[in-house]
């Protein structure tokens, strides 16, 4: 990203040794985080280092905890309090204003409970490898984004449609874009997204497409999980040498 | 992961993944007991988020003929760990450890227990102290002040500097007007593997030669090392107070421009000064 901000290229110069490459390396190429922090960096003035391990990390520990409380509150609601435990069709009790207010309560007061003690996990779930250890000091990393931020997000829509899936019609608003659109960036962030984020789909949907006969979800599935090999197959082929992008006009 | 090898290891490699990834810490078993806890206890929607996740997972991604057969397809060697992240432990084991509690009848002794379990089944990662930064920059002080005192001396606008393995690593990050001889690459497998003979003797690499005398403090020829400067056009190079090369730098004619608390700045003469300048694409494009 300094490369980029200080040659006014993008990914044009080895960020590593700043030596000009006649082809850009497919590794990178697609994997725009580092991209999108330079234009920010060259529009608004902001140190590339100041912009992002102070100001993204921060932005992206409240993304992923956005979403953590996001599944916390469906988790709750689905197991402790019960809201969302009751098989579809059934008739959800009557409740008084003060009982609704106090299962509100209640149930806020779980979700941060849930919050805090997955806190304390990402604080000790301590080896060098675990995204937990990503998230907590090495933030400003693309795939530090793609293993907490994208994949708790395709986790919290797959537990949403999981809700959904046994209805006739899903009440969801275009759930398979929201995929779409989470598998997709994650791939434009970081290449580790090309496969962990076509596994993670196929893990979490394929047996729910298969458990609950939505088989039309198939071909949606699919278009998911085309950005990550797409992608990933793009390597593979410049590795094997048959294709290069150059950095100039041939 | 670094030094495990898909092909050396083959079904065994997934263990030895394993027992790396989850090191001394204790929640994957927690995510086992979890899950078998969801089997038998769960209501059914908290069944159907978890448990089929959880058998595609052990069918795929902790199959240990997984990673041979993705190994054929792509690189995985450095990189398959990072599907673990799949496994929703962060998730269900905080979910598990509240439910427990708000359901007890003895919720302060359950309370009790469970965090018991959870301190002792991971290691604080600020055990050793917090590392409080030392600028804004979150980059070792030291490091900056080495970037000052060469350009201060330098006569171009990029100058080229071999670094220690460290500030090599995160020295164009914070200032991409240095040029680096080393590739990030190249120094890894050199500071991990050694350099062979006929990497040394490579024309086409002639930074592998002050790789070798600088850092694995290996034997070679003074006229060798200088050469390997001329080649890379390496001006300055940063070593460490204690390192025993510094008499040899100082023997290759190299002087010392400035030092840091623990580094000294030593500069070559190049014969011919290289000045390193941005391609132009305007008149490209």
């Amino acid at each position: 990203m300094s490369t980029n901000v200080e040659t006014d290229m993008i990914n044009v110069y080895d960020p590593f040794t700043g030596a000009w490459q006649d082809h850009f390396e497919m590794r990178y190429f697609f994997a725009t985080y580092s991209v999108q922090d330079a234009v920010v960096c060259f529009l608004t003035g902001i140190s590339p280092l100041i912009l992002t391990k102070s100001v993204m990390a921060v932005v992206i520990i409240i993304l992923t905890n956005l979403v953590y409380g996001l599944i916390a509150g469906e988790l709750v609601r689905t197991g402790i309090t019960g809201t969302k435990a009751a098989a579809p069709g059934d008739e959800a009790p009557a409740l008084t204003q003060a009982e609704q207010k106090e299962g509100s309560k209640r149930e806020a007061l779980l979700i941060l409970a849930v919050m805090t003690v997955i806190f304390f996990i990402n604080v000790t779930f301590n080896t060098i490898y675990t995204s937990s250890v990503f998230l907590m000091t090495r933030t400003y990393e693309g795939k530090a984004i793609v293993g907490n931020l994208a994949v708790m997000a395709v986790f919290y829509m797959f537990i949403r449609m999981n809700e959904a899936a046994p209805s006739a019609v899903c009440t969801l608003t275009r759930p398979w874009l929201s995929v779409f659109l989470i598998c997709f960036g994650a791939s434009t962030i970081s290449s580790t997204a090309n496969m962990l984020m076509p596994v993670e789909l196929t893990v979490l949907f394929l047996p729910l497409i298969i458990r609950t006969g939505r088989y039309r979800w198939l071909p949606k599935y699919v278009l998911c999980v085309i950005p990550g090999l797409a992608l990933a197959l793009s390597f593979v082929l410049y590795v094997k040498g048959y294709f290069v992008f150059y950095t100039y006009p041939r | 992961m670094q030094g495990l090898s898909v092909f050396e290891k083959g079904t065994g490699y997934l263990e030895a993944c394993l027992s790396r990834y989850t090191g001394s810490n204790a929640y994957g078993m927690l995510y086992i007991l979890a899950l078998v806890y969801i089997l038998v206890f769960g209501n059914e929607k908290e069944k159907q988020i978890f448990l089929p996740a959880g058998v595609f997972l052990v069918l795929t991604v902790y199959n240990p003929a997984a990673p041979v057969i993705l190994n054929r397809f792509f690189d995985v060697n450095s990189e398959y760990y990072r599907l673990f992240w799949i496994t929703p432990v962060v998730i269900l084991v905080p979910y598990l450890s509240v439910k427990l509690v708000a359901l007890s009848d003895h919720r302060p002794v359950t309370a009790a227990l469970l965090s018991a379990i959870l301190i002792f089944s991971g290691s604080f990662i600020y055990a050793s102290g917090i590392p409080f930064a030392e600028n804004i920059y979150k980059m070792p002080a030291e490091m900056l002040e080495v970037s000052r005192l060469i350009h201060a001396d330098a006569e171009v606008e990029y100058p080229k500097v071999f670094l220690e393995y460290e500030y090599n690593m995160q020295m164009r990050q914070y200032d991409p007007k240095l040029l680096l001889t080393v590739d990030r690459e190249a120094y890894m497998n050199a500071v991990m593997y050694g350099l062979t003979e006929e990497q040394l003797n490579d024309e086409t690499h002639p930074e592998y030669r002050l790789i070798a005398a600088l850092v694995r403090n290996e034997e070679i020829y003074i006229n060798d090392f200088t050469d390997a400067l001329e080649e890379t056009r390496t001006e300055y190079i940063v070593i460490d107070k204690a390192s025993p090369m510094v008499s040899y730098l100082k023997d290759a004619g190299l002087s010392e421009v400035g030092s840091t608390e623990n580094r000294y700045i030593m500069k070559y003469t190049l014969k011919e000064p290289y000045e390193f300048e941005l391609v132009d694409y305007s008149v490209v494009y």
